[in-house]
């Protein structure tokens, strides 16, 4: 595992109106790392992975990623504000997986996971099935290529959604609360497929969740986030055995309880 | 006074000369949809963009262009532009007219069916990379199709109720001639009444064909294999 940071904000500042979501805020990740982001609700949480996922702008700092500038390019010596052109390589890295899946309703589960790599990528039509048919066998779902979303389950849609992502080859996942939409059964269904990739450790991972057993298993590193600040992070043992931060216990008691 | 009377024997010698016109009148509303839903689809593509000088333009065309009488703009794209050095024929007038003015209704339409279609599908899009094209393509407005029907089916049959103004240019459509046919003939009440019953025909089953359209469309929108 290299140890040089794959993701790095940099007084990083992010406001919607007058609310004020990140103010100079850092944080990074190693490549290869998964890292659970947990803490209550409006902390910030989704909003950081959205920032990297490029579906929000930031009001100040600086984001690199894989070593370069997410939301600005150089020219001419300076940096100035990312093209259309620069987001679109550097979303190239990133893949993400959503709460309500945001599968797309009218495509078949197997069009859902070629759409991209056919249209980005220009993969052909027989390469894209053969590699969206590998990753249904790998999220168990080799049976339902041809079914429309609507008829899947929630943790079905969830796997789709999951292969989808990792059709793109993105070198970090990106996980907004990905079972905070399924009923309880279905949760372990979904988390057995996280687990899985989080053992071959080729990605890195940034998961947000409210599955605290779930990020103490799978997680590198664990961040308890609170109203736009880490409060604490660590390991996953430290933080969820001996947590030094008053706020940190009185949410873990409250979850775990 | 002449009695009013109704001849059939008058009626089946000018039913096939109004039938041939009906064709005219299909023809200028089938060419008028063609480019009312280009031009209504252009005009809420670029009312999206992301510079707000060019939404404005189109904003305030739109809003032109459903302000002032269809007649106006008939007559000025006959009578005026040729003294640009642009004259078309009375067809082509009247389908551009057509096209244009309910075009700029029809923006709207398919503005609310796209604003319709959910935020997560263009965030879905956008975390698979796909390009701005490819999102309207593939995953946007094959979604917005299905809302956008009935509207888009009323405006249509609209804009084939308004066909008669063309004949204000000397288009030979359906009601102009009945009227050619009545003043030759002294006798208005066959012509006219065959002209209402057709459109009453078309209009009907203008209006159950967008029925069924709509209702054989899957809710998703186009499938997509």
């Amino acid at each position: 595992m290299s140890s040089h940071p794959i993701i790095e904000f940099k007084n990083v500042s992010k406001r919607f109106g007058d609310t004020s979501i990140f103010n100079d805020f850092n944080f990074s990740v190693k490549e290869n790392e998964i890292v659970s982001i947990i803490g209550p609700s409006g902390s910030g949480k989704s909003t950081l992975l959205r920032i990297l996922m490029t579906l929000e702008g930031i009001d100040g700092g600086y984001i690199n990623v894989n070593g370069e500038s997410l939301w600005h390019m150089p020219w001419n010596g300076s940096y100035v504000p990312a093209s259309n052109k620069h987001l679109h390589k550097m979303r190239d890295h990133l893949g993400m997986v959503f709460q309500h899946f945001n599968l797309f309703p009218h495509m078949t589960v197997k069009r859902n996971i070629t759409e991209a790599p056919m249209r980005v990528k220009g993969l052909s039509r027989s390469d894209a099935e053969k590699n969206a048919e590998d990753l249904l066998e790998l999220v168990g779902l080799a049976d339902k290529a041809d079914s429309y979303p609507n008829d899947l389950s929630g943790g079905q849609k969830q796997r789709v959604g999951i292969a989808r992502a990792l059709a793109m080859r993105p070198s970090i996942l990106l996980l907004d609360e990905i079972t905070s939409a399924l009923d309880p059964e279905l949760v372990d269904e979904v988390l057995d497929v996280i687990r899985n990739l989080a053992k071959e450790q080729r990605f890195t991972m940034l998961l947000v969740t409210h599955e605290m057993y779930f990020a103490r298993e799978v997680s590198d590193r664990v961040c308890f986030f609170d109203q736009g600040r880490i409060v604490e992070e660590g390991a996953p043992e430290d933080i969820f055995t001996s947590p030094k931060e008053a706020r940190t216990k009185a949410f873990l008691n409250a979850y775990l309880n | 006074m002449v009695g009013l009377t109704w001849s059939w024997a008058f009626t089946w010698e000018v039913l096939p000369m109004i039938l041939s016109a009906a064709k005219v009148t299909l023809l200028a509303t089938l060419l008028g949809s063609c480019l009312a839903v280009l031009v209504g689809l252009a005009f809420a593509l670029i009312r999206r963009s992301r510079h707000r000088s060019i939404r404005s333009v189109i904003y305030w065309l739109v809003e032109f262009i459903r302000s002032t009488p269809l007649l106006v703009q008939i007559f000025f794209l006959y009578y005026v532009m040729p003294e640009f050095g642009i004259s078309m024929s009375p067809l082509l007038t009247g389908v551009l007219a057509l096209g244009l003015h309910y075009g700029a209704y029809l923006s709207e339409v398919f503005r609310s069916g796209i604003d319709g279609v959910e935020k997560g599908q263009w965030e879905a899009s956008r975390a698979l990379n796909l390009s701005m094209f490819d999102t309207y393509r593939d995953v946007i407005l094959p979604q917005a199709i299905r809302p956008m029907i009935p509207a888009t089916g009323n405006y249509i049959i609209a804009m084939f109720k308004e066909t008669p103004q063309l004949s204000a240019i000397t288009l030979l459509e359906m009601l102009q001639i009945a009227k050619i046919i009545g003043s030759e003939n002294f006798r208005y009440l066959e012509p006219f009444t065959l002209v209402g019953i057709l459109y009453l025909m078309f209009s009907i089953m203008a209006a159950y064909g967008i029925h069924m359209i709509e209702n054989r469309f899957p809710k998703e929108g186009i499938s997509l294999k």
